[in-house]
């Protein structure tokens, strides 16, 4: 439900927005102050408390982010809170970057590797996926040990898994899948 | 039962009869002389047959009266007790009868109990063996799908077990092949991994 509603709130700016050429500009606004909110633990409280008046979030929001952010952004922001989705800011910004990525034909993918990859994986995962995909790619990576080696690429729901705690995984399935044949 | 006797005279007959005798008798007895009675009163024996008429005329007289007050109220006792002797024998009879009858009604009914009984007896008794052979073969059928149900259960707790025995097998080997896995992992093997990853995945489009 909610998601639905950070979908249509993303998708009329989106609309707003690209006539004008802000796309960009939107989309980092709205980026950074959702990383406000879930990073500074007196921000995002104090946008969702009911007991402050509009009034007093508008003038916070103004003196914040006024001469920070574009006019549409703020504009925008004001929208929420008068109509009282001050919690739907994050989903919205999520939205909104999944629509300027579809815009800009850019796939979002997440590398996950056991440790940190030299520049050189990088640039051939993102060049692998960009030449299958045709679209440009934006790779957010991470490290996690328990992968204990290897790779692996998330991208538009789908799983890449060339990981060792991957395969062991899959051997696992297979072989409980075995086992409950065998019963 | 008195009054059905009647005297052969009538009373005053029987009063003058006697009235007379008894004065006869008297007479004789005071003024005739009778010479035959000499010789007997010499042996010792003296009658007097006219005291001996006067008595019978006495005894003429008192006859009826000891007749109305002591003879025939005798006879009526006698009389009134034989009859009561004999109702009470009929009465004797007759509950002797109805003892014997009932006796006899007892005792057939007597019998015909006891043939009911037996009858009951023999039926109550097919009747428990009836209930006695279904209860064995009811227990039997249960005791049967009791040891099946028990032997279906051992045998699904032995699967069970043994999946479990598999599934733990299965479990402490990758375990124990992760972590020989990332004992072993170094920088080169994991470069290799990646290389291969790069070189051998597919991806969606």
């Amino acid at each position: 439900m909610e998601h639905r509603v950070a979908s249509r709130y993303a998708k009329a700016l989106y609309q707003a927005v690209v006539p004008q050429n802000l796309l960009g500009a939107v989309d980092d606004d709205l980026t950074a102050v959702a990383a406000l909110i879930a990073n500074d633990l007196r921000f995002g409280p104090f946008l969702v408390n009911p007991n402050i008046a509009r009034e007093e979030k508008a003038a916070i929001l103004d003196r914040v982010f006024g001469d920070r952010i574009t006019a549409v952004t703020l504009h925008f922001l004001h929208l929420l809170m008068n109509k009282r989705r001050e919690e739907e800011i994050p989903l919205i910004a999520q939205e909104f970057s999944r629509l300027r990525r579809e815009h800009d034909h850019v796939l979002l993918i997440d590398v996950i590797s056991a440790s940190e990859l030299s520049n050189e994986h990088r640039q051939a995962i993102a060049r692998k996926i960009q030449t299958a995909t045709g679209k440009s790619v934006q790779a957010q990576y991470a490290v996690d040990p328990a992968l204990i080696g290897g790779v692996k690429v998330v991208l538009d729901g789908y799983e890449i898994d060339g990981t060792l705690s991957g395969s062991l995984g899959r051997l696992r399935e297979r072989l409980l899948l075995d086992l409950l044949k065998q019963n | 039962m008195s009054a059905d006797r009647k005297p052969l005279l009538p009373y005053p007959v029987t009063l003058v009869i006697g009235v007379l005798l008894m004065v006869a008798g008297m007479y004789v007895s005071t003024s005739v002389h009778i010479a035959a009675l000499d010789a007997l009163r010499k042996q010792g024996i003296l009658l007097d047959p006219g005291k001996t008429v006067a008595s019978i005329g006495v005894l003429i007289i008192l006859f009826p009266v000891i007749n109305a007050f002591y003879v025939r109220p005798l006879e009526d006792a006698i009389e009134a007790r034989n009859s009561q002797l004999e109702k009470t024998f009929t009465e004797a009879e007759t509950l002797r009868s109805e003892m014997t009858g009932m006796k006899q009604a007892y005792e057939e009914r007597l019998k015909e109990t006891e043939a009911n009984a037996r009858a009951q007896i023999q039926a109550q008794i097919q009747e428990a063996q009836t209930l006695r052979k279904s209860l064995m073969d009811d227990a039997a059928s249960r005791a049967d799908a009791l040891v099946k149900k028990a032997q279906e259960e051992i045998a699904a707790e032995r699967d069970r077990v043994l999946a479990d025995l598999r599934v733990a097998t299965v479990t402490l080997a990758l375990n124990a092949t992760e972590k020989l896995l990332g004992a072993n992992i170094d920088d080169e093997k994991n470069r290799r991994l990646i290389e291969e990853f790069i070189e051998k995945s597919e991806v969606p489009v």
